[in-house]
Parts: structure tokens; sequence; C-alpha cells
């Protein structure tokens, strides 16, 4: 097909789109209103550009198609399923684009399943501090390797005494070591969670499965969430996040372990790609000590409720009603 | 005036804990009747054997490598019991401590395992052993809360039996380096 008659059919595609969405005679708002104008505009770039330059593949334009309606779509949680469905299409399709077809990538939209509440329990008897819990994360969430992000922190204290502020969280020793225990922190994924009111547009929030979630396409980067966090569960990209293409989970979701860009937040999200399927996150199935217990808080006959129900539990900082849900308890 | 009008206001204003949160554990007590009843996850891949209703223990016995003894014994050298140490010189027996032989357990007529009772068991009720004597762990670890689930978080629960993590004979886990290098707070760079 010549980039014309391509041009052509994507104008014919998109106005169809929006106008059964729409109809013709309702008001538009002001995003629409510059997004269309915008539209406008780089289809005239596009149309000088194929007159000028005819070798110019089909890709290249496609990629600038799209990038600009990503640029113009709506928050997550206000989308329709349509909606959600096509950004989801772009993202894979841009991302085959950006790797000249190589690499394909299958980024899921699973909605929080019903009669559903993720709940988490940690057991500090249990945890031996090897640390492959933080590995499994920073390879399924496809974190930063530049500068070595992790949602995961694992505090080394001394037997006797739980307290933060006495803990090593950079123990640099073979473990496990006697007189010492290990806690680790994450997102607790909180009832009443503080990143949330803060945020100033609406670019994080609560599901209803207890997930507290980021769009990573509309977070602005103020950081006010990472500063609200009692926990430091937040993390913010500083520069363009990398991950070696062989090492890259292709198995995404929206909202979850997709690439993200410079300049966002991010987050632990109990592996939304794999919990939402019914699987445990990458750090429960790494765990080589079983300290890691994950499940349906509403579900009676769930290990998570039996742990909370008959161990001594205790939750950090329980005290600022943050109501994470996220127990420690001990054998 | 002023003043009061202003101390009314903050007295009355809702604070947010007050006006829009509530306690998870009330939350899932709302709830709880919607539990999602069947499992989410698609059944285990895991090859295992049912121990109880929604209870599943990873299958070990067809997958061992020096079972049956037949695979390396031929005819009567298995019944040389008095050298089966030097032949197993690869095994080191640190559990339990003090008396320990290696018949407490195993059973050299069948190749399989015996317990207390000399009630012989396969490689798959290896657990039944270890509860003789830890029988709070036998107990968390059936209802969850000790050892390691293999399945996801759905109502059907594959789990791993003891020998799945720890090595009967010395049951400790070992001493590693940590797998990981820290982050390091900017203020340590």
């Amino acid at each position: 097909m010549n980039p014309l008659e391509r041009l052509k059919n994507f104008i014919q595609l998109s106005s169809e789109q929006e106008f059964e969405d729409e109809g013709a005679n309702r008001p538009l708002t002001r995003r629409q209103a510059i997004g269309r104008m915008g539209k406008g505009l780089t289809m005239g770039a596009a149309v000088a550009q194929t007159a000028c330059n005819v070798s110019k593949d089909d890709d290249s334009f496609d990629q600038s198609m799209l990038s600009w309606q990503e640029y113009f779509k709506k928050n997550y949680r206000v989308m329709s399923d349509q909606e959600k469905q096509d950004t989801i299409g772009r993202l894979e399709r841009l991302h085959e684009i950006k790797n000249r077809g190589k690499s394909q990538i299958a980024v899921g939209g699973q909605e929080a399943p019903k009669g559903v509440l993720f709940g988490y329990a940690f057991n500090i008897s249990k945890c031996q501090g090897y640390m492959d819990c933080v590995e499994a994360c920073v390879k399924e969430n496809n974190q930063d390797r530049d500068s070595n992000m992790q949602y995961i922190r694992m505090f080394e204290m001394k037997n006797g005494k739980i307290s933060l502020e006495h803990a090593d969280g950079l123990f640099e020793h073979e473990v496990p070591e006697a007189g010492s225990f290990f806690m680790g922190t994450q997102c607790f994924q909180c009832e009443n969670p503080p990143c949330v009111d803060v945020c100033p547009v609406g670019a994080t929030w609560k599901e209803d499965d207890g997930i507290v979630v980021i769009d990573y396409d509309w977070c602005v980067g103020c950081r006010y969430c990472q500063a609200a966090c009692p926990y430091w569960a937040r993390r913010f990209n500083w520069g363009e996040p990398s991950v070696p293409s062989q090492e890259l989970n292709r198995n995404q979701h929206y909202l979850g372990n997709r690439e993200r860009k410079k300049g966002v937040m991010e987050k632990c999200t109990f592996c939304i790609q794999k919990s939402r399927k019914g699987e445990n996150p990458a750090c429960v199935d790494a765990c080589p000590t079983g300290a890691r217990v994950f499940g349906n808080l509403l579900d009676q006959k769930s290990e998570i409720r039996w742990v909370i129900e008959n161990k001594k539990v205790f939750r950090l900082k329980e005290e600022l009603g943050t109501e994470p849900k996220f127990w420690y308890f001990m054998d | 005036m002023y003043f009061l009008f202003g101390l009314l206001l903050v007295l009355w204003s809702p604070g947010k804990l007050d006006a829009s949160s509530y306690s998870v554990l009330e939350k899932i007590k709302k709830h709880e009747a919607q539990a999602l009843p069947g499992a989410l996850a698609a059944p285990s891949k895991i090859k295992h054997v049912t121990l109880m209703d929604g209870l599943f223990v990873k299958q070990r016995q067809p997958f061992l490598a020096r079972f049956p003894c037949s695979d390396c014994h031929q005819g009567a050298t298995a019944t040389y019991l008095n050298r089966a140490r030097k032949a197993h010189w690869d095994v080191v027996l640190e559990h339990p401590q003090g008396d320990s032989s290696c018949w407490l357990c195993h059973d050299p007529a069948s190749g399989g395992l015996v317990d207390l009772q000399k009630k012989r068991l396969g490689f798959d009720e290896s657990f039944r052993l270890c509860a003789q004597c830890h029988f709070g762990e036998h107990r968390d670890w059936l209802s969850g809360a000790h050892g390691k689930r293999l399945s996801g978080w759905g109502q059907e629960r594959v789990v791993e039996t003891c020998t799945g993590c720890h090595n009967p004979h010395r049951p400790l886990f070992e001493v590693l380096r940590p797998k990981i290098n820290f982050t390091l707070p900017r203020s340590k760079k």
C-alpha cells in the first residue's frame, strides 16, 4: 500500500470511530478538541512528508499517528472498555514498531475479579534474607536496571526488638546469621492509602480488589505520593528506564509491569498481571523458605485468613490508620 | 467571634479518618459473603497426590534419583546394612541430633520409609514422619502458615512436602550470599 492510500484509510478509520462513539452533534471537550486539532496538524505534516519523501516506510507513519493518539487518551479509570482495548492495542503496536518487529508484548487489561480482596502475610520467623524475592520482583516487573530499582526492601534486625530505626537495610554478609532476623517491606496496598489522597491529577487509585495502581500515562511526576507514603513504597524514574530486551517480561498489564517512561512513579502492585489470573506474585513464587503467604481475604478458607486468625500478627505503623493489607506474623 | 467560628469549623470538619475510612477487618466482614466461590486459577500442572479435600502434595517418589534401591543394588547387596553408611557416604546425617540412625526412618526391606510404629510409608508421605515430632509445624503446614505453596492463590492448594524445602538429613537452611545487591540510598553514594 502506498503511503497516501494509507493516510486516507487512517483518516477514514479514525473519524468513523470518533463519531460512532460520541454522535456528531455532541459538544467537544477541551481535550478532544485539542486532540482533533493536533491530529489535523499531524496529518497535514504527514501529507507534506509523504509528498516530499516517498520512501518513508509505513511503520514510522504508524508510529507518529499512534503516539499522537496515545498522547490524547483519557485516564485509564474513566475509559470505556473499547477505549481500554484501543490503547492496549496501540501500546503493543508501538512496542513492535520500536523494536522493528523483533519483539512483541502482550499487554493485559484484566479487571479486578469480583469477590476478591488481596492480602499478604510475611513470616518474620521464616525469612532468611536470601533476597530471591527481590531478584524475582525486578525481573517480573521490568524495573529499571540502570538505577537498580527495587520495590522490596529487606531489613536485618537483631533478635529481641522489632524496630526499623535499628535495622540494617544494607547488610552484606552471608545469611542466615545467628541472632538476627529479617523483615521485608514493599507496598502494603493500604485500604486507606495516603498516596492516593495527595495525587493532584488522579493518576493513582485503589482498585476493587484492593490493589493501589498507577496510570503511568497520567502521572505528572510530582512525587507527592512518594512523600506521603509512610512506608517508602513508591519509586520514581529519574531517567529513561532501561531493561535489556532478552530480560524483558513480555506478559504485561496496563496498570502493572508495562514499560514505564522517564519522570513517572511506579510501585509494587502484587504483580497485578499474575494475581488477577489466579497466580501468586513473583515474590511468593520465588521465596525458598515459604515465608510469604498471599491470598483472598474474603475467602474464609484461604491460607491468609488462617494466618490472621491463628497467628500472632501485626502490621507496620498501624497507628497511622493507613490500614495496610500486609500482615507480619511469627511462629 | 471569628476565632470561635474558626474553632467550630475545625471541630466540625470531618477528619479524613472519621469520615471515609474503615478498618480492613470491617470491610472483610462486610463483604465476606460475596467471596469468589471457586478457584480462579487453572488446575496446577505440577504432578501431585491428594492429601485431603482441596489440598494436594507435590509428588516426589517417581522423580527420586536413587529410588528404588534396585536401581543400584542387585540381589543381596542391599541387605549388607552395616556397610550402608559407607555406600551412602555423601549423606551427612545431622538430624535428629544425638541418636541418629538411618533405620529410624528408612526401611531396608521395602526401600521406603517407616514411622516409629514401624508402619511403612512411601516417599510421598514423608511429612507423616516429620509430623511425629514436629506436630506444630505439621498443623501450620496443613493450614498454610508453614511451607511453600506451588499453585496460585485460588482454592485448590498444591504444596511442597517437607522434604521439598528441607534436606531431611540436615534440615536447617544453608548459609548463602544474598542473591542481589541492594539499592543504595542517595546519601550513601
